[in-house]
């Protein structure tokens, strides 16, 4: 076995332009592969994170099954509910705090518990001030915006100067950092959305008393639209399932492509391919002898592509922040992107790439090399 | 008399069986060979020499007729018996080489034994042996692509020798040499008779031709005893 190791080794190094093109071949769908992978896995984490940490009801007004924003009026009448802990409503909206770049506009008031030094700096805005915002550290930067500096925005209904008074953490999810919080009053300022709000934030006890709790609200109302935070970990994930499949589709797309381009690339069916392993037949090979040798050359070829790949993707994604990739899986990103993107390599990945570069390497040349070496030397040696 | 090394009655190959012009190259060949005896093939070009050595040597498949090998039939061996057989019993030099044109010398002459049982540094150390008989030792190394027309066949004929065959067959071996190598491999050859290995040759080489115990031409897929003493006179085997 380690004679047929060391001459698979000696053939891929005798032919490097061959192994290298078959090694680009399978590596750049595997490249792919882990990038996108490794995205994934990090933006569902960062939504996972932010889901548990958040609230436990979500309470939006129904219109014809979605959802509309609701008066300002409920959050009295769910305070009076049964184990309710804390209750917050809250406005999120797209703004443009300049032209072409997107943020999100957060207006919903701190926690008591909350603290100010989870930020990066500054302080939290005054609870009725009409001009004081936090701002996503990315964003701020993009804006050319210190903490003290003011800015001017311009919404539908108003232009209104705001005064930077702290920005959010750096190591804040992607969704912060491209964020300007203000208080809930400011929000509805802002956008003119007087005793309304995009939803009411309910926190309550435990998790039981939430189900409990959303239930009797949404029987009580039928004006209601009452969202638990399982209900949503549920959709984030379909969600997630459902990037996840197009990607899949598009992946299997690149791979159909990859075992061709495999099969050309090693030798499928060409003159000198046949001649040597009709060769090695000649010399005293049997087919299984010459089955496993181009399973190794094809295995060397996948481990180093699939380590390659990995190395790639890392650097692409970890030190360069995914350019050209990241906006295939976050929307309205830019080609190179200023947000830390995030990401997680993790390891069952890197296996079952390994696992696929073996199956495409495999696939591209183990039946030419079996019709070869199961014909008569003769024949093939013509 | 000892157990014949090669037995073929009836051999026949047709090339393009399913084509409109199907080619009968052998009908019906009947030859036997012990150890030690040298069998020499005679013919024009074109008359089916190498496909005949091809058919005995199982690199390629008779159309029809029997082939007994070592006293045992070679009709329904297996893939990997065969294998074996090539690997341990059987060489075979071939006319254009059939050389692994970029790899080394030592492991052109040892590729086959690579799926037996010996380590890498002991048939490293056989081949360099091998190579040293024929004058070689200076090009172990090198990419067979370097190597002159000689020099690639004796690398040929040492690949065929490095598994100490009974059965050598050796297409037109002398036709790309010069003639003191010609001389050489023709002591090599008469060296592996004494040793009681058989060896089938396809040559024109009248100092080859002179070690051999018979002589047959191909003609018409039939092959033709050489009567020594009536020169042209032909016998036909079937009869
Ligand atoms: N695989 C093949 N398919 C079709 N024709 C073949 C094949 N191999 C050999 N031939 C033909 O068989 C004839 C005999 O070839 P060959 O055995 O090489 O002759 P020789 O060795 O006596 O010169 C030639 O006419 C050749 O074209
Ligand atoms: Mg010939």
């Amino acid at each position: 076995m380690t004679k047929l190791l060391f001459l698979a080794a000696l053939n891929l190094a005798k032919s490097p332009g061959r192994a290298l093109a078959l090694i680009l071949c399978i590596g750049g769908p595997v490249f792919l592969f882990i990038s996108a992978a490794a995205i994934s896995a990090g933006i569902s984490g960062e939504a996972a994170a932010s889901i548990e940490s958040g609230a436990d009801i979500y309470v939006t007004r129904d219109q014809g099954g979605l959802d509309a924003n609701i008066e300002v009026k409920y959050v009295d009448e769910f305070r009076q509910s049964m184990s309710v802990v804390e209750v917050r409503p809250r406005i999120v909206a797209r703004i443009a705090p300049a032209p072409e770049i997107w943020a999100v506009l957060l207006g919903i008031d701190p926690l008591t518990t909350e603290d100010e030094r989870g930020l990066q700096s500054g302080r939290f805005f005054r609870a009725h001030s009409s001009s004081e915002v936090v701002m996503g550290s990315t964003l701020a930067n993009r804006l050319g915006l210190k903490v003290g500096s003011s800015f001017i925005l311009s919404t539908r209904t108003m232009d209104r100067t705001l005064k930077v008074v702290g920005t959010s953490s750096k190591s804040g999810t992607l969704w912060e950092s491209s964020v300007i919080w203000t208080s809930f009053s400011l929000a509805q300022e802002l956008l003119g959305m007087t005793g309304l709000a995009t939803d009411i934030l309910i926190q309550t006890r435990d998790e039981v008393m939430a189900n409990r709790l959303a239930d009797h609200l949404a029987r009580s109302d039928a004006h209601l639209r009452v969202q638990t935070k399982d209900l949503v970990r549920r959709y984030v994930s379909r969600g997630y399932a459902y990037t996840g499949g197009i990607f899949s589709a598009v992946y299997a797309v690149a791979l159909a492509l990859a075992i061709p381009a495999v099969l050309v690339i090693s030798g499928f069916g060409t003159r000198e391919r046949r001649r040597e392993i009709a060769l090695l037949k000649v010399t005293g090979w049997s087919t299984t002898h010459v089955l496993v040798l181009v399973t190794l050359e094809a295995w060397l070829c996948s481990l180093v592509a699939c380590g390659l790949s990995f190395l790639t993707a890392f650097v692409w994604v970890r030190w360069l922040n995914a350019p050209l990739l990241a906006n295939l899986f976050i929307a309205e990103l830019e080609w190179f992107p200023v947000v830390e993107i995030p990401a997680r390599f993790e390891i069952s990945t890197l296996g079952l790439s390994l696992l696929v570069c073996l199956i495409v390497s495999w696939t591209g040349t183990l039946f030419s090399s079996w019709r070869t070496a199961s014909i008569p030397a003769a024949e093939a040696l013509q | 008399m000892s157990d014949p090394v090669l037995e073929a009655s009836g051999l026949t190959k047709i090339f393009g069986r399913r084509s409109l012009t199907p080619l009968s190259i052998l009908r019906g060949i009947t030859l036997k060979a012990q150890p030690g005896q040298a069998i020499g093939l005679t013919g024009p070009s074109g008359v089916g020499k190498t496909t005949l050595l091809s058919c005995l040597s199982l690199i390629d498949l008779p159309t029809s007729g029997s082939l007994r090998l070592f006293g045992s039939s070679t009709h329904d061996l297996s893939d990997r018996a065969r294998s074996e057989l090539r690997r341990e019993k059987i060489g075979f030099v071939f006319q254009n080489f059939q050389l692994l044109e970029d790899l080394p010398t030592w492991l052109n002459v040892c590729i086959g034994q690579l799926v037996g049982p010996t380590p890498l540094n002991r048939l490293r150390e056989q081949a360099l042996k091998l190579l040293e008989v024929v004058g070689m030792e200076r090009q172990v190394d090198c990419a067979v692509r370097q190597l002159s027309g000689g020099e690639k066949q004796r690398l040929a004929y040492t690949r065929a020798v490095i598994g100490s065959p009974d059965l050598l067959f050796a297409d037109e071996p002398t036709s790309n040499l010069d003639t003191t190598s010609a001389r050489f491999l023709l002591n090599q050859i008469e060296a592996l008779l004494e040793s009681d290995v058989c060896v089938i040759m396809a040559t024109h080489d009248a100092s080859l031709l002179a070690l051999c115990d018979h002589i047959y031409e191909l003609r018409d897929g039939t092959l033709w005893h050489r009567n020594d003493s009536a020169g042209t006179s032909a016998i036909c085997l079937e009869e």
